[in-house]
């Protein structure tokens, strides 16, 4: 080989052999000089060695070497503490980053050494330099929190910033299986304030409504349960303008959804930059607990309080039913305060319907929104919250009683009563609300006859009162709680305007002084007698369901103005109707009939009025005449002793005598001294029981229900034989009302319901029971007392749970269809499960909504909504009568049949 | 020396008491005792102490004593087969010292990776250097494969050391495939799944025969490679043992084979120009300073030659050493650049939850993976295996010996290469091309056979194409040599473009695109 080729390779093989060499040089100068972390070793040192001097003290030297903490329990080393040295010296406090100390006093909780950083801060705990050691290279899945990021991580472990239901995931269960309590709400690991503000914001914005978390929530998003464990590489940052991070994308999804995720059915729910970056950092917070046992602390002892209604209402409902609960159809571009805002095209099961509305709770009963919340709605946006949303029963009893607060409480009822009201005023009201069902002449349809006398003469306002605030539960009659107190007087008074101007008592005393009993007026009271009297007071005025009116004790003392009064105005809230049909001269002939029975006899009391201790009166009362008269004086065997019309007429010298000397042929028996009665009383007992009768005068009215009298068992016999046919078997009702309502029953007295079996109601289908009035049914005062017996033991024992069974016969079924093509298929679709109102042929709707449900929306629709009145005097699209309601009623139902 | 031991006998029987001072002696002349023990020559003054030199050195004496002075030239060979060798060297050392620190374990594989990277004294050099030495490696012996071609080094008598060669390279890929997983990273889990379902896919045609039921070799290979349905820690330990034991000793024994076939060939390829006999001659001999027999040199003739050297060659010691050392000291500095400058990649955590989409085999697979696309069997072991078989067979169908040791032979090599190559090109990118716009067969008629699309594919469409091109150049130029030159340098050129097609122009569920920068963020 030539010379120079040899020197060449030989240059060649020097420099190469060079070149390595000092290529070698320089990676161990590189690893063992000049690595960061060992400068910053040597900064710290010098750091420490100038605080030591300020001191006075030596400093502590260490040799400058690789430091980890080790924690295979955690399957994580974590050299942080190569570079960051001064975490936990106090003394290296005003160092910069990274020497300085770790900030509060999170350390002395979490030792390093048990912990290491990485579970907290995340980052690459195995690197050792940066950036890989902060785990920003794009191969590490976990970045360097920073600030208050830091907060996210503590769900790695801690339970305090989950929603819900961590002690299911101690105890391995999937869903919860306690009720949400407010603890849990309202928990989050001191000094997470992000956290905390995420959580309310989940709260406040509904976001379980679509998204199940721990197996509580809607169906229609993701569940996020565990959220915060994802990467980035299950999201798509396609349409992501800001930071490609998992917080990134959360924070562009919660400010706009629809721009990050086009098509997607999250609405905009307008937060703000901040309140999003807060939610997303809540969302990033919620991670499966992946460190061992030994790590997580005990869940500490929360408000174990159940969580309240509202917040349920808010956490589940909000998002689809408003947080104001006014639904979603109000929420389109004509409600918005937007005007430049898009009516956005909603997917329509989405359009919910309005909760806050007056009419909508003036007629959903509580059963109904129970069954709903329940069983959801098939087929539409509305999840079956029992079984699949994961609400307990508890809790959605709760969310009925939010709901149900947010319907007006009603007028105050102390002040209602006719005579305040002004029928003028109560015919505009009754043409504008009432008209629909009950008929422009009041003669009913859909609701009941209002104006049969019989109805009018029995009904005490109280009882017109409370129909009209309270509604009946279930049925077409809607509680209307949105009027005033005057309104309703008003109302009252209107239905009052209906009967017939009663007999003034001056004129019937007036006639009966003038002219004297004459065997024609005789007769004429005797016929009154027997017609009117006769079934409650006994053939012969015996006393039968009414008390003896035969008796000498009583017609000797009963004056005229006592007869009279007794006669026209009744005795409100017993059996005894008020008789004002009566002429002045029918009622003179009756009490002269009457007074024939003692002849005429008469006795003068002195005057005397009871003024002594009402409170030793009640006790003997309660002793002694409460067993036949009631507790409260209302009434039992013995008649109701606390009635205003009778306190009114009856002296305290009548009363005086009466209790002293009974009445013979009667149950009431003298109670004083001496008279063998059933207790001995001193005349100064009686006087204390007197007093105490007449306090009982300014007294509120109480319904009076008898206990005792009457049997159950043959009370159900007989009304399963002559009521059952039109009141329905379980009272539910039908072609007559719904006996078994508990408010009916609540308002309707034992006095009322006797009367209004014997006698009927004029000009309806509920013909008189009482013997002798040409009914369909005779029944005595026996069979009327078992039957009202047995109705009252439904207040006790209702007999069904829930939505009662259906009611409505309509005549017309081919009329039913075409009028609901005519005026319901346009937005409820032709078979009521298209168009964007809501869906009619629904499975769980048509379950839950009784037949009066439906006429009541029908007829009055849903104010604030597109739902117009169909019934008369809405003001609606078209008045329909209460038939022609009926008929769509029951085509309606003809879809559930169908679907059976 | 036999001498000195003599006298040293003499000695012992005549003084009892000098024995302490010979002691003493013996220690202090002891470092000079034992270089002369180990280096028994010294320095060589001639060329025979030169051939000496290498002759009776254990390390050394693979070599010739004796070496072609144009074998020596870079334009030769490019020194790429030294190359190799240091690579594989420098391998087996990086290697080793990673073995220290690796666990083989899918629990501990990744947490040894970054600890090798940010903790082990070194050990990120020597990660980086591992790496791209092997990187480099597959690139050389493809390289030198070339160059062996090219300058038909197959020829007789060397055919059987070709095949070695061969073999040689299937290996070097086979230890770079199963180095690839060791890391247990994302890329690497990803790359072994594609490359376990390609085992699998023999399937493809046992399914089309029918007989996969009782004959399920694509089932069985896969099981074979990952010993488990999946990739999990059986493949990891088999990989393992593959590349640290298996691999490498069978690798090793191979290029002691190669070696041994290169001397018993006669040497390194040369023209036949450069064996003519020169007029000159090298040095003069020298006298031998006793009576040994050792074989120095041969030399051509029937007698043995005395006082005249090998024509044209030169001693080993020390002009091939000083060409070997400077290469291999240059390879070692560019690892070493590469290795310091740039970090070997490292994704994440493996996860089979999450697959890597598009998920590529190494770079040297990636033209069989774009071939894998069309057809899972004929891609990834059909056309593999006839070219394979087909390199192996070169030698023994052109047994032309007319320009051997020459690049690209005598008449007309060059331009043959040149437009087979450009041929190549035209019709790759065409087929490319087509196959992207138009889809293929089944795009057409969706219900076809799969085994007409495992015969009809644009994978064996382009291999018919390149061998019907051959076999025309072989036909009209008359000679099997350029036929062969025509057919390497098209495959040659297609490997390349597959390659680069298939690393830049594939991106997310193997769809084509333009640029990396266009593929859908996820």
């Amino acid at each position: 080989m030539e010379e120079h080729q040899v020197r060449r390779l030989q240059c060649l093989l020097i420099v190469s052999s060079i070149a390595c060499f000092l290529l070698l040089i320089l990676a161990a100068v590189d690893e063992n000089v000049l690595s960061p972390w060992r400068q910053h070793q040597r900064d710290y040192a010098d750091g420490l060695a100038e605080v030591a001097r300020a001191e006075g003290t030596t400093p502590i030297t260490e040799p400058i070497r690789l430091k980890q903490n080790y924690l295979p329990t955690l399957g994580r080393v974590d050299r942080c503490v190569s570079c960051h040295l001064g975490i936990d010296n106090p003394k290296a406090a005003q160092f910069d980053q990274p020497l300085t100390t770790h900030p509060g006093d999170l350390l002395s909780h979490h030792p390093p050494d048990k912990f290491g950083c990485s579970i907290c801060h995340q980052g690459q705990g195995r690197a050792t330099v940066l950036p890989d050691a902060h785990g920003l290279s794009s191969h590490w899945p976990e970045p360097l929190l920073a600030g208050d990021l830091v907060y996210t991580a503590c769900g790695r472990c801690h339970y305090e910033n989950d929603l819900y239901g961590g002690s299911a995931d101690l105890y391995g269960n999937a869903r919860p299986v306690e009720q949400v309590t407010q603890g849990e709400l309202t928990s989050h690991v001191p000094g997470a304030e992000n956290i905390a503000r995420g959580k309310r914001l989940v709260i406040e914005h509904g976001c379980l409504g679509c998204h199940p978390y721990r197996g509580r929530g809607g169906t229609l998003g993701p569940e996020i349960t565990h959220v915060g464990d994802k990467t980035v590489h299950d999201f798509d940052f396609t349409h992501v303008h800001g930071e490609h991070s998992v917080l990134g994308w959360m924070t562009a999804h919660f400010e706009s959804p629809e721009s990050v995720v086009p098509g997607t059915l999250m609405p905009d729910m307008g937060l703000s930059t901040e309140d999003s970056r807060d939610l997303a950092a809540y969302m990033i917070s919620l991670k499966r607990k992946s460190a061992p046992a030994s790590y997580t602390p005990v869940p500490q002892a929360l408000d174990r309080a159940p969580a309240n209604g509202l917040d349920l209402y808010l956490m589940y409902c909000s998002s689809c039913h408003g947080a104001d609960g006014v639904g979603a159809i109000a929420r389109s571009s004509q409600g918005a305060e937007d005007p430049d805002l898009e009516a956005i095209d909603r997917p329509r099961e989405l359009l919910t319907p309005s909760l806050r509305n007056g009419d909508t709770l003036a007629v959903a009963s509580d059963d109904y929104l129970r069954y709903i919340i329940q069983h959801g709605r098939s087929r539409t946006g509305m999840p079956a919250w029992a079984d699949n949303g994961g609400l307990s029963p508890e809790e959605i009893d709760r969310l009925v009683v939010t709901l149900r607060g947010w319907q007006a409480d009603g007028p105050a009822v102390d002040s209602i009563a006719a005579r305040r009201g002004n029928p003028r005023f109560g015919r505009a009201l009754y043409r504008s609300r009432c008209v629909g069902c009950h008929g422009v002449d009041g003669r009913g349809g859909i609701g009941v006859s209002l104006r049969s006398p019989s109805f009018l003469a029995v009904a005490s306002d109280e009882f017109l009162r409370d129909a009209i605030i309270q509604g009946r539960t279930n049925s077409a009659m809607p509680s209307w709680t949105d009027l005033a107190a005057d309104e309703v007087s008003d109302l009252i008074a209107y239905l009052r305007s209906w009967q017939p101007e009663p007999p003034a008592t001056a004129a019937v005393l007036a006639r009966l002084e003038s002219q004297p009993a004459t065997p024609e007026t005789l007769h004429v009271g005797r016929v009154l007698y027997r017609a009117n009297c006769a079934n409650c007071h006994g053939k012969s005025g015996e006393g039968a369901l009414g008390p003896s009116l035969r008796t000498d004790e009583f017609l000797s003392l009963a004056d005229n103005v006592y007869l009279s009064t007794a006669i026209v105005e009744g005795r409100p809230d017993t059996a005894m109707p008020a008789w004002n049909h009566l002429s002045v001269d029918d009622a003179a002939a009756l009490i002269q009939y009457l007074r024939a029975w003692n002849e005429n006899r008469h006795r003068q009391l002195e005057p005397y009025l009871a003024r002594t201790d009402w409170d030793r009166g009640r006790i003997l009362f309660e002793g002694s005449c409460s067993g036949c008269h009631g507790k409260d004086a209302e009434g039992g065997v013995g008649p109701q002793l606390a009635n205003p019309t009778f306190l009114a007429t009856a002296t305290d010298a009548m009363l005086r005598e009466w209790i002293s000397f009974g009445k013979l042929g009667t149950p009431m028996l003298g109670f004083l001294r001496g008279q063998q009665g059933v207790t001995e009383m001193t005349p100064a007992q009686i006087d204390d029981v007197v007093t105490f009768l007449r306090y009982q005068q300014g007294t509120p009215r109480k319904v009076t229900a008898r206990p005792g009298v009457g049997i159950v068992a043959h009370g159900e016999e007989t009304y399963a034989g002559a009521c059952a046919g039109c009141h329905g078997s379980l009272g539910e009702g039908g072609v007559g009302s719904a006996l078994s309502n508990p408010e009916f029953l609540r308002s309707a007295s034992d006095g009322y319901l006797a009367a209004t079996i014997t006698l009927g109601r004029d000009g309806t289908e509920m013909l008189p029971m009482g013997a002798g009035l040409q009914g369909v049914v005779e029944m005595n005062a026996e069979d009327i007392a078992n039957v009202v017996a047995f109705l009252r033991n439904w207040e006790h024992q209702p007999p069904f749970a829930g939505v009662p069974s259906r009611r409505v016969m309509g005549a017309d079924p081919h009329d039913g269809k075409a009028l609901y093509i005519g005026f319901c298929a346009g937005c409820h679709g032709r078979q009521g499960d298209e168009g964007w109102a809501p869906e009619l042929n629904n499975p769980e709707f048509l379950e839950a909504a009784t037949d009066g449900f439906l006429q009541a929306t029908i007829a009055r629709g849903r104010s604030g909504t597109a739902m117009r009145s169909f019934g008369k005097g809405g003001g609606g699209v078209a008045p329909l009568t209460g038939e022609q309601i009926d008929n769509i009623v029951n085509y309606m139902r003809g879809w559930q049949r169908m679907s059976e | 020396m036999p001498e000195q031991t003599i006298e040293m006998a003499h000695d012992e029987r005549e003084s009892s008491a000098g024995v302490t001072r010979r002691f003493a002696e013996n220690v202090w002349n002891l470092p000079r005792t034992f270089r002369e023990s180990a280096i028994r020559h010294g320095r060589p003054t001639s060329d025979r102490a030169a051939s000496q030199a290498i002759f009776t050195n254990f390390f050394l004496h693979i070599l010739p004593a004796r070496i072609h002075r144009y074998s020596l030239q870079l334009k030769a060979t490019l020194g790429l087969g030294v190359i190799s060798l240091v690579l594989f060297g420098l391998l087996t050392f990086t290697g080793v010292t990673l073995m220290i620190y690796y666990k083989p374990s899918t629990i501990g594989a990744y947490d040894s990776m970054k600890d090798i990277q940010y903790v082990v004294p070194t050990g990120r050099l020597m990660r980086n250097i591992h790496r791209w030495s092997a990187h480099a490696m597959v690139a050389c012996v493809v390289l030198h494969m070339a160059r062996v071609f090219f300058t038909g080094a197959y020829s007789k008598p060397r055919e059987l050391n070709w095949v070695v060669g061969i073999v040689l390279l299937v290996l070097t890929l086979a230890l770079s495939f199963t180095g690839y997983l060791l890391p247990w990273d994302q890329l690497a889990f990803w790359a072994v799944t594609i490359g376990s379902a390609i085992a699998e896919s023999p399937k493809e045609v046992t399914d089309a025969v029918g007989i996969t039921s009782w004959f399920d070799i694509g089932g069985m290979t896969k099981h074979l490679l990952l010993g488990a349905n999946h990739v999990g820690q059986e493949a990891l330990i088999r990989f393992y043992l593959l590349h640290v034991i298996v691999l490498p000793l069978v690798t090793t024994v191979l290029i002691g084979l190669h070696f041994w076939r290169i001397r018993k060939d006669g040497g390194l390829t040369r023209p036949r120009s450069e064996d003519a006999l020169p007029d000159d001659t090298a040095t003069a001999p020298e006298a031998a300073p006793s009576k040994t027999y050792g074989l120095m040199a041969v030399v051509p003739g029937k007698t043995p030659a005395v006082d005249r050297a090998l024509a044209n060659t030169i001693p080993t010691w020390p002009n091939a050493l000083y060409a070997i050392g400077a290469l291999s000291m240059l390879t070692l500095a560019a690892m070493l650049l590469l290795g310091y400058f740039f970090d070997a990649p490292l994704a994440e955590l493996a996860n089979p939850a999450v697959p890597e989409n598009p998920a590529k085999a190494p770079w040297y697979f990636l033209g069989l993976q774009e071939m894998v696309s069309y057809s899972a069997f004929m891609g990834g072991i059909g056309i593999p295996t006839l070219i394979v078989i087909g390199l192996c067979l070169v030698p023994y169908v052109d047994r032309e010996r007319a320009g051997i040791g020459g690049w690209f032979g005598t008449g007309g090599g060059k331009s043959v290469c040149l437009l087979s190559g450009l041929f190549t090109l035209i019709v790759t990118v065409g087929l490319l091309a087509f196959t992207v716009n138009y889809g293929w067969l089944r795009n057409a008629y969706p219900d076809i056979q799969q085994w007409i699309i495992t015969l009809v594919n644009p994978g064996t469409v382009l291999l018919v194409v390149l061998t019907l091109w051959s076999a025309a150049v072989t036909w009209t130029t008359n000679s099997t040599r350029l036929g062969a030159l025509a057919l390497f340098s098209c495959l040659l050129v297609g490997f390349v473009i597959l390659t680069y097609f298939a690393t830049v122009h594939r991106g997310p569920n193997w769809d084509f695109y333009w640029w990396p920068s266009q593929w859908p963020t996820h």
